[in-house]
């Protein structure tokens, strides 16, 4: 016990300083996103001189909404000749081959690829080496299933590109189902804070914006020669997102490029949704911190906010640790020095769950898109911080033991549902 | 969307943002700053002290013995009342463990509550059931007095008033509304919290002298769920100010 009470105070004191740090990041993020000289993408750029895409779609049972984004596909305004469309089937039980079928009857730059043999792992990693292998476009554009990609998305992706620097693009993702519950109208809140104010701010700032793994693109041939995916990767969005500048690339950001997504409608999917994302990032974090803290290409400031980033799936744990230290050290009647301050740890608990988003930044992204309503329902975050706490703690053990595990983790996918359903 | 009535252009959401004066906006937040700290002094080097003395009297005015006692928080002299601490037996203890045991099973099992709801309070029943577990088994150990507890309430209780007003404040400030309002929110928000945490402050004396020392622990670790009034104050604020600053165009540059 002698030795425990010391090290529990050290800790405790070193996760305070942490968790202050990343609520002044944040409120540093809301200032420069609200009152900042916005850093523009190069949506203005015109030329007819565009370079051959290929689109990728991975799917595993996607009947349900197949066909939606395949129609949004075909209806873009960008030329027919230098686009490729590729839904990868990804074995699939059910009707997602069949449907993929008709539309390549249909359309001759729809060419689905077809993971049915037992050979081919599945996964999202392993199906976008796959489709890289086939695909005839310099860039590939990713979308998931559920996403509904605007006509004119492609192109406003595509453009940055035009600059030899930029190895990855990443647009906005809006919530398609807000209006269903409670749940996906805190998702809503969510994403505008994650978006809106956290990206955009990390653009303008010359830091790290993520990689999104959908409504993104990316180079072909940088990706390759990085060597592709990592199968036993979950998060292979957020891996790009650190391969890029440890490969002296960079991530551009386009909040104009607005897709809608379909949202989890039930707190089990959100669960499990979650806990991957959080195992994936976490995967990452144990792959890239020690590349990342000794790169050449990142000058201090990125990669202080790399580090930032990539222990963000981590914190949860860590304040769970916290908890646990300051109900220990109080019964133990240690708690004196801490009294004062302990709470800002749980402030930022209440403050900071959601997307990783303080209250406020949430706040400032929602006036910013003019959601005036739903601005209301901010306090309600604070429910959701065990919930966030557990299902990212659990996602970081995954993580930890898939250092030790040799096989591939499982894709455990999030639930689809039917849109024609929801609006009857 | 709106259609911008200076130039024939849709200004859109993605790039929007609003002019502001650097000077101005650090100079709010210094006064917001200090706003905090003279709230929290008023509060520890006045109203506490006050409260006690007036607090000590309905309780022997109620046949409870209670006195005063004068201990350092922060550098400041805080008067704390002085009691004594109500030790229950095990076997009751008990009998609310397994009240406890059966609210968390059926807060896992039940559909009616919201799945974060009920996770958030079976972490806090959790919590609980700690505290209780440790009353039935190491009660006697409780390393704190009265007095000693209450000091380390009131420390807790203080830093946790500052870091809200401080992070509510912040927050205040980035809001695009008028000075006279941000300050007359802050102003009620201050009021209206010091008024809550003297019935606090009254309720943990109650609680803890006259009902159970397990109330010692619960009382504390619940004290950070006031945040989540600061945030809602936070967020009705920032709503009234939204649905007006909405129809300005004229405050936006892209």
């Amino acid at each position: 016990m002698e030795l425990v009470i010391p090290v529990l105070k050290i800790y405790l004191l070193i996760f305070i300083i942490i968790v202050a740090l990343y609520m002044i990041r944040h409120f540093i993020f809301t200032y420069n996103r609200l009152f900042g000289e916005q850093k523009l993408y190069y949506q203005d750029i015109l030329d007819k001189d565009v370079p051959m895409v290929t689109v990728v779609i991975p799917m595993k049972n996607e009947e349900l909404v197949a066909k939606q984004i395949l129609d949004r596909l075909v209806s873009s305004d960008y030329p027919r000749e230098k686009l490729e469309i590729i839904p990868i089937n990804d074995h699939s039980d059910d009707g997602t081959k069949e449907i993929l079928e008709s539309y390549a009857v249909k359309y001759d730059h729809i060419r689905p690829y077809h993971r049915l043999s037992e050979d081919e792992k599945p996964g999202k990693p392993n199906s976008l080496n796959d489709a890289m292998n086939v695909a005839k476009g310099e860039i590939i554009v990713v979308f998931d299933a559920d996403y509904q990609p605007p006509d004119g998305i492609i192109r406003e992706l595509v453009v940055g590109f035009k600059d030899p620097e930029v190895g990855a693009v990443m647009g906005r993702v809006l919530v398609e189902n807000c209006g269903t519950n409670m749940l996906t109208m805190m998702l809503e809140l969510e994403r505008s804070g994650g978006y809106q104010v956290d990206q955009q701010a990390r653009y303008n700032m010359d830091l790290i914006p993520q990689y999104g793994g959908t409504v993104g693109a990316y180079r072909k041939e940088a990706v390759l020669k990085m060597g592709g995916f990592d199968p036993k990767v979950l998060a292979e969005d957020t891996e790009l997102t650190y391969k890029m500048y440890l490969n002296g690339w960079h991530v551009a950001y386009a909040n104009r490029a607005e897709c809608y997504e379909e949202m989890p409608e039930e707190w089990v999917g959100r669960a499990k949704q979650i806990r991957r994302w959080a195992r994936g990032h976490n995967q990452v974090m144990f792959k890239y911190l020690v590349p990342l803290l000794t790169s050449r290409y990142l000058n201090f400031r990125k990669k202080l906010d790399g580090v930032l980033l990539i222990f963000v799936y981590t914190l949860p744990t860590l304040l769970f640790l916290g908890i646990l230290s300051s109900v220990v050290l109080f019964l133990s009647g240690n708690l004196e020095i801490f009294a004062g301050i302990v709470f800002l740890l749980f402030i930022v608990s209440l403050a900071a769950f959601g997307n990783f988003a303080p209250f406020f930044q949430i706040g400032v992204a929602n006036f910013i898109d003019g959601r005036t309503k739903a601005l209301r329902l901010i306090p309600l975050f604070a429910f959701n911080f065990v919930f966030y706490m557990l299902y990212v703690s659990l996602g970081f053990w995954d993580a930890v033991k898939d250092l030790f595990r040799k096989s591939e983790p499982e894709w455990d996918k999030t639930k689809r549902r039917q849109r024609e359903e929801r609006y009857e | 969307m709106q259609k911008c009535k200076a130039q024939n252009i849709i200004p859109h959401r993605s790039y929007r943002r609003l002019k502001i004066h650097k000077l101005h906006f650090f100079s709010e937040l210094l006064v917001y700053f200090l706003f905090s700290a003279v709230a929290v002094y008023l509060y520890a080097e006045y109203l506490i002290n006050t409260f006690s003395l007036y607090f000590k009297n309905v309780l022997l005015e109620a046949n409870i013995d209670a006195a005063t006692m004068v201990v350092d928080i922060f550098g400041f002299p805080v008067t704390l009342l002085k009691l004594s601490f109500v030790h229950t037996q095990p076997i009751y203890l008990f009998f609310i463990l397994a009240g406890m045991v059966i609210l968390f099973y059926i807060l896992r099992i039940q559909r009616v509550i919201p799945y974060n709801i009920a996770m958030w309070l079976n972490f806090f029943i959790l919590i609980f059931i700690v505290f209780l577990l440790y009353f039935i088994f190491l009660g006697r150990q409780f390393p704190y007095s009265f007095i000693e507890y209450f000091e380390l309430y009131t420390t807790a209780h203080i830093g946790l008033m500052f870091f809200s007003l401080v992070v509510t404040a912040s927050a205040v400030a980035l809001t695009p509304a008028a000075y006279w309002m941000k300050g007359m929110t802050l102003v009620l928000l201050v009021g209206y919290y010091m008024f809550y945490s003297l019935v606090r402050y009254a309720l943990v004396v109650l609680l803890t002298s006259q009902l159970s020392i397990v109330m010692a622990p619960i009382m504390f670790f619940t004290l950070y769920l006031d945040f989540i009034f600061f945030v809602s104050a936070y967020g009705y604020f920032l709503y009234k100010s939204a649905v007006l600053f909405q129809k300005k165009d004229e405050e936006w540059s892209w």
